[in-house]
């Protein structure tokens, strides 16, 4: 080399890798843009940087409003092929997605014996979430013989099974989410079957083993599934690439991993009850192409006919949504009276008036209605999406409430639904029968909400209410909800944590334990399960596991409800002390005074960890707890959970 | 140095952390400290993508400096060796 060498090229992203370098070093700092950027950078071998050097940076520090968890979640990932590039994809996915994660990966090809050995590595490690990874090789025996497919098949059948109990079993062990994903079949797999009834043959072995690895996230407890072949079908390349492969088992390039590491994430944000549960749509050149205040009701687009169907396209996808337990909402600048007539009256809308929770239409900030709308629904504005088609207005919304997801919905509106349904923002675990009815259950809520603002008292007003409590102990129905409450419960949670699936079952069908469910009903309807708890019944002595409560019904008392019948049935038992457990976290400072004011009193002693604070009272000592403006019913126990 | 060498440095610099001004075209990947099998075919992939050529695993396994990826590079834009199809 001679001279002074030119200048380096950059490369791009140089100037997002650096923004993190100055992130990392000052721990102070904070750089609130780089959680979005991170979101959309397509390049693999720039977020791998990324993620490498965001190892120990709180995602607190790169995302404007970060999701309100209040402890780090536990990933591991067990793959049987060399898959040690995904894991800082997924820290850079996860903490774009505002997760802080604590990553572990499983030694290469060890799935099965770290999902089933009680004493694995895997285990120790304790993970809420469990990322399976699998490549071909792991159903697909080495030595399969082409011209004697059926032993193909059941050997592949074999090992399905076997990777699928192996992940149910871990599951139901330790609590933990184990997710599986189908898998796709490698082309020289393909080609190595020359016939074409032998590929058909081939073709449908594979397609079966794949619908097992689904039927097990469909219906196992604590295992789901996503549908990587799908997923990968819109990836450009093969997914493996066979230098890599037969160099380093390697099996999946590095776009494919990009690919699962996203999907991951957003199932890691599903787990932390993370998804979004309300839509505020706008609705000039968003829910319709055109402005009805200019073109007239029967002017505006919508129907079968480009460009109206892209608009009516994204009312579908709305609707589905809102079946799914999400809330839609409107908030549009426009003439109320010509919006009510064309929601409930024009003959192409999708959507009509009882989809929505709320339909504003004035010519007031949209920030302030949306704040306003988080108030009325006792939501946090961390589970609200914005979509709009104007700049103006989803800079106004992104500009003063950062906790609110903002989807501009510009440019060709063949593509809104896609933005608005990419990445999977409203992901959940699963959908309960309490989702299908959440916009009545939430209307019901802004109207109590209104009744609240017109009674002189609080007393009078939750008089007027006519609460009823009826608690008893979880059955197939209430199980899943619990499980899902306990989970998204960050602010009335006794303890901060969540059983799980597998234990909650496990708790409810031991005489040992008990769950139970909590329902509250008023004069505006019912709130279906708002509250669970998780005890442990000795002969002398109850304890409260946990209690939790879901936000939209605090302030009336119910906690202390609850309490009177967990004692009343703890005494009835022939139990003679109550003990309940109650541990710090940085949101449940609502929770904290439940137990002193039911007069139980802090005693010594530990109580599993540290920060937990065990109180107990004598049940002969115990006050009424019901305040008198609540109705407290009983439920019966079920014949079996 | 080769127009190839100029463009490949902050490539390699972004899989190895190390900063471009650093590597010479006799830096050996082997004194690159976090350098593996699993950061070599970060590099492969991203060398493939970013110069639309397709590389012998086996002739680049044996390329120990950043100056003979940069010609191998160059070779192949040349259409001076066969190229393989993956």
């Amino acid at each position: 080399m001679t001279g002074s060498p030119p200048a380096p090229a950059s490369l791009p992203g140089d100037d997002l890798l650096n923004r993190i370098r100055a992130l990392r070093d000052s721990p102070a700092a904070t750089d609130t843009g780089l959680g979005r950027e991170l979101g959309a950078v397509a390049d693999p071998l720039l977020l791998h940087e990324a993620g490498r050097l965001l190892k120990g940076v709180a995602a607190a520090r790169l995302t404007r409003a970060p999701a309100t968890r209040a402890t780090t979640l536990r990933v591991a990932v067990a793959a049987t092929f060399t898959a040690d590039d995904v894991v800082p994809l997924l820290r850079a996915a996860l903490l774009a997605g505002g997760v802080d994660a604590e990553l572990h990966l499983c030694p290469y090809d060890q799935l099965g014996v770290q999902l089933t050995d009680p004493a694995s590595a895997l285990a120790e490690f304790a993970p809420e979430v469990t990322l399976c990874l699998m490549d071909a090789g792991a159903l697909l025996p080495r030595d399969w013989d082409p011209s004697a497919l059926d032993g193909v098949r059941t050997a592949v059948r074999d090992r399905v099974d076997a990777h699928t109990a192996a992940a149910a079993g871990f599951a139901a062990r330790t609590g933990s989410a184990v997710l599986l994903h189908t898998v796709p079949l490698p082309r020289p797999d393909r080609r190595s079957v020359i016939s074409f009834r032998g590929g058909a043959a081939l073709g449908r072995i594979w397609r079966e083993a794949n619908i097992a690895l689904l039927a097990a996230g469909e219906t196992r407890d604590g295992v789901y599934t996503v549908d990587l072949e799908a997923l990968f079908a819109d990836e450009p390349g093969p997914v493996r690439d066979e230098r890599q492969y037969r160099f380093g088992r390697m099996a999946w390039t590095p776009a494919a991993q990009l690919a699962y590491a996203r999907e991951a994430a957003a199932f890691c944000r599903a787990v932390s009850g993370l998804g979004r549960k309300v839509l505020v749509l706008d609705l000039d050149n968003t829910l319709w192409g055109g402005v009805l205040g200019d073109d007239g009701p029967a002017g505006i687009e919508l129907g079968t006919v480009y460009p109206g169907d892209c608009y009516t396209d994204l009312q579908r996808r709305a609707l589905a949504l809102r079946r799914q337990g999400v809330l839609l909402a409107v908030c549009s600048k426009n003439e109320r009276a010509l919006v009510e007539e064309t929601l409930a009256g024009h003959p192409d809308m999708v959507l009509r008036p009882d989809d929505f929770v709320a339909v504003v239409a004035d010519w007031q900030r949209k920030d302030l209605h949306v704040a306003a709308l988080a108030e009325e629904l006792a939501l946090g504005l961390d589970a609200f999406v914005f979509a709009d088609d104007s700049p103006f207005e989803c800079g106004m919304v992104a500009g003063s409430l950062p906790q609110v997801d903002v989807v501009a919905l510009d440019g060709d509106p063949a593509c809104h639904s896609t933005r608005l349904l990419e990445p999977a923002r409203f992901a959940q675990l699963g959908v309960t029968a309490t989702d299908a009815e959440r916009t009545a259950l939430y209307r019901g809520r802004r109207e109590r909400h209104r009744l609240s603002t017109t009674h002189e008292t609080a007393e009078e007003y939750l008089r007027a209410l006519g609460i009823h409590v009826t608690v008893g102990p979880a059955d197939a129905y209430t199980l899943p909800r619990l499980v899902q409450l306990e989970q998204r419960t960050n602010q009335f949670n006794m303890t901060g944590r969540a059983h799980g699936e597998a234990l909650t079952r496990r708790l409810a069908g031991d005489p040992g334990h008990l769950v139970l469910a909590v329902e509250v009903t008023d004069r505006f309807g019912g709130e279906g399960v708002v509250g669970g708890v998780w005890l442990d019944r000795g002969p002398d002595r109850w304890t409260v596991r946990n209690l939790v409560l879901s936000c939209r019904v605090l302030g009336r008392g119910v906690e202390r409800a609850v309490l009177q019948y967990v004692a009343d049935t703890a005494r009835a038992a022939g139990a003679a002390v109550l003990e309940a457990r109650f541990r710090p976290t940085a949101r449940n400072a609502p929770a904290a005074t439940l137990y002193p004011s039911a007069g139980l009193t802090r005693a010594e002693g530990p109580a599993g960890d540290d920060e937990t604070v065990r109180h107990e009272a004598r049940l002969d000592r115990l006050p009424t707890l019901t305040p008198d403006w609540i109705t407290l019913v009983a439920k019966e126990a079920p014949a079996h959970v | 140095m080769s127009d190839t060498m100029t463009t490949l440095r902050p490539l390699v610099a972004r899989v190895s952390h190390h900063p471009a001004e650093s590597l010479a075209p006799d830096t050996r990947f082997t004194a690159l400290g976090s350098w593996g099998s699993l950061a070599a075919m970060r590099l492969l992939a991203a060398v493939e993508q970013t110069y639309g050529v397709q590389l012998d695993l086996r002739a680049y396994m044996k390329l120990e400096t950043v100056g003979e990826l940069a010609s191998e590079i160059s070779t192949r834009l040349s259409g001076g060796a066969e190229t393989h199809a993956g």
